[in-house]
């Protein structure tokens, strides 16, 4: 009964601990999804999901192609408030075309594309907003008119 | 000692938990509560890296923009789904099916698209993952089937949900095979127009998914679980020695920035110099690795 009652006690110390270990990222979801129709601009997402945890500096990258005639509208969020997150969109040279930095950490962009490039897309917690945590990106597109 | 001896387990117990995903849970609307874990990848990342992979229904609406007509001869017969077996044949042709659905929907085939995307949900099903399209999801679909807007909305939505619970449960070999599967059906059917209309216009449409082969071909290199992996590998390896005949070029451009709509407009240019010969020979690579996996 001693040894159930120190095992129950333990269990319930050690829950708290757990809980923290682990971030509820289901919120996420809906919150980047409301940012790619916020005016039915008619944009889908392209299929896939990019979901990651990040620490502080660290940077996740998504290598895709921007195809001529396509639009494009890159969100990303990292919680409730709108800009935790910094994205930047580099060719395949590295050269930057585009980052929200600039604007004030912008949740989201729109791209135009003239011709079909090889992109990446570099993503990150702003250490001054957030320093650890779940991250949701959506790529969506739209044929340009 | 009384003391450690259970402790200790508990410790491990604790430390082991923070590694591993929560089980998944459904709140009332039936979306899945979905918890990480910091040191979990969730997507299909190398070293921390992510590949993106042009959506099926993105390749639909071009295909429907050009000249090129419906053909219900280039579908994959839906009825033949129950003859795939293995995990890789299904999440290839789950793939398949995705684009079927999206090449239907953009043509505003609403029969056809319904067939589809019931397909779609048995064959997730039987790689038990058949609640990424809920009966929910399946409802809506049926109730808005004349709106092609809502259906492309609603594909494109049971793609995200399909690759999402499989990264999020580790399957990185069955998620990368539905995009595959996919990408394959598409290249599919942008071959066969090609066939149909040579123009350099359709050339090109094909030869700008040579970054997106070379992103399968990485992906698989990382994921393959087995030897079907490494084939599909080196049948994709043929069809890249064909795309390295296509010389690319590409010159950097300052890009334009309208802040008040948010939109940026990149002026860099690329360039890719097809010509027929190569690329009616990447056509009849597609064609008969689609039909190679149809069989």
């Amino acid at each position: 009964m001693k040894k159930l009652l120190f095992t129950l006690l333990t269990f319930l110390t050690f829950q708290p601990i757990i809980s923290i270990g682990q971030t509820k990222c289901d919120s996420l979801g809906a919150i980047v999804s409301s940012m790619i129709n916020n005016g039915d601009e008619g944009f889908l997402t392209d299929g896939q999901s990019y979901k990651y945890f990040l620490v502080e500096d660290e940077t996740s990258e998504i290598i895709t192609t921007l195809y001529e005639g396509i639009n494009y509208r890159i969100a990303t969020t990292a919680g409730l408030e709108d800009n935790y997150m910094i994205f930047e969109l580099l060719d395949e040279q590295r050269n930057l075309l585009f980052s929200n930095a600039n604007h004030n950490n912008a949740p989201y962009w729109n791209f135009k594309v003239e011709n079909t490039i090889e992109c990446t897309i570099e993503a990150k917690l702003d250490p001054n907003r957030k320093l650890n945590g779940c991250a949701q990106m959506i790529i969506a597109f739209k044929k340009d008119n | 000692m009384s003391i450690s001896k259970y402790y200790i387990p508990f410790v491990f117990l604790a430390l082991l938990s923070c590694g591993e995903f929560e089980e998944k849970t459904y709140s009332m609307d039936d979306t899945p509560e979905v918890s990480v874990d910091q040191n979990q990848n969730i997507n299909i990342e190398l070293e921390n890296t992510i590949f993106s992979i042009p959506s099926p229904v993105q390749i639909a609406m071009e295909l429907s923009d050009s000249n090129s007509s419906f053909s219900s001869a280039l579908l994959h017969d839906a009825d033949q789904y129950e003859k795939y077996s293995s995990s890789f044949d299904k999440a290839m042709m789950l793939g398949i099916y995705g684009t079927d659905l999206a090449y239907c929907s953009v043509n505003e085939l609403s029969g056809k698209s319904i067939t589809y995307y019931s397909t779609m949900k048995k064959l997730a099903d039987k790689l038990n993952i058949g609640f990424a399209i809920n009966e929910s999801l399946v409802e809506r679909f049926s109730a808005n089937i004349d709106d092609r807007d809502s259906v492309l909305v609603m594909a494109s939505e049971a793609y995200v949900k399909i690759d999402e619970y499989l990264k999020e449960n580790d399957n990185q070999d069955i998620a990368t095979m539905v995009l595959m599967g996919g990408w394959i059906e598409s290249m599919y059917i942008q071959s066969t127009a090609l066939q149909s209309d040579t123009s350099e216009v359709n050339q090109l449409k094909l030869a700008h998914h040579k970054y997106a082969l070379n992103h399968f071909i990485t992906l698989l290199e990382k994921v393959g679980t087995g030897d079907r992996y490494w084939e599909l590998q080196s049948m994709l390896g043929d069809v890249k020695k064909l795309y390295d005949d296509i010389p690319t070029t590409y010159e950097f451009k300052p890009s334009t920035t309208e802040a008040t709509t948010q939109t940026t407009q990149i002026n860099s240019t690329s360039s890719f110099d097809t010509d027929y010969g190569t690329m009616l020979e990447i056509s009849n690579e597609f064609i008969n690795l689609r039909n190679y996996y149809t069989k």
